[in-house]
């Protein structure tokens, strides 16, 4: 029962973690988190109580995560905001223009055979031809 | 009033801390200590830190070359043991150095005859 919300805490933590270092993160997260465990009993806690406790303490285990690997949980780093704004803000006066223009241009190209069409569909609102010559 | 106030210090404080766990840990592990030891250690001194900062940092300090570690499977419960190594120590030596020079720097702010230009 203790055991798997630790091990399940610990597979989480260390599930996105590169392969050569999980194994190592795992062994020592296990004797950390059953070093605090104990100390907690110690002080008379409940075993479940104290894991959570302790596992609480951790916090979410894919913040802990990042913090191994270095890995901001961020897209963007103050060093490329600046200029994805700017790319931005470019990118809303451009594209919204662009397709604007793309789609009316679109129109004109579709829009004359669709009026021929339309015009032949009028026409076979009329029994066709060869129905009458068949018969 | 006064709660308020404390709350918006917090940040400010966190960040003037922050390096000094650095310091704290590799003077700390000029004798061997795990994870969990060295926590309490660090709370024990008023370094008060989180477990979820500590390992990963101690990782960090390896891979730089500030500690090495090593293994202890004798114990009742496997555990990794970090050590400050001579990189870790010089590096321990100029922090505490800057530090020494920081606080004097902070001093002579806080003590209006500190500056002689300010006359």
């Amino acid at each position: 029962m203790t055991t798997t919300l630790t091990e399940r805490y610990i597979s989480a933590t260390t599930g996105s973690l590169p392969l050569e270092t999980q194994s190592d993160v795992r062994a020592e997260l296990e004797a950390s988190i059953a070093d605090a465990i104990e100390s907690r009993l110690e002080q008379g806690e409940d075993p479940a109580e104290a894991e959570r406790a302790v596992l609480t303490d951790l916090g979410d285990p894919v913040a802990l995560a990042a913090s191994y690997t270095d890995r901001p949980l961020h897209l963007l780093g103050p060093r490329y905001y600046l200029a994805w704004w700017r790319l931005l803000k470019l990118l809303l006066a451009i594209v919204p223009a662009a397709a604007v223009g793309g789609v009316a241009l679109v129109q004109v190209i579709i829009g004359a055979p669709a009026g021929r069409s339309s015009g032949r569909r009028s026409a076979w609102g009329s029994p066709p031809p060869c129905t009458c010559s068949s018969g | 009033m006064v709660w308020g106030m404390s709350e918006s210090f917090d940040p400010h404080l966190q960040e003037l801390r922050r390096g000094t766990v650095v310091l704290a840990c590799l003077r700390l592990l000029r004798t061997p200590g795990y994870g969990y030891s060295l926590l309490e250690q660090l709370e024990s001194r008023g370094f008060t830190t989180d477990a979820n900062t500590l390992y990963p940092l101690l990782r960090r300090l390896e891979k730089q070359g500030f500690l090495t570690s090593e293994w202890n499977t004798e114990d009742s419960r496997p555990r990794k043991f970090y050590v400050t190594s001579a990189d870790g120590s010089s590096l321990a030596e100029t922090l505490s150095q800057d530090w020494v020079n920081l606080s004097r720097s902070i001093a002579s702010l806080t003590d209006d005859l500190g500056t002689p230009e300010e006359n």
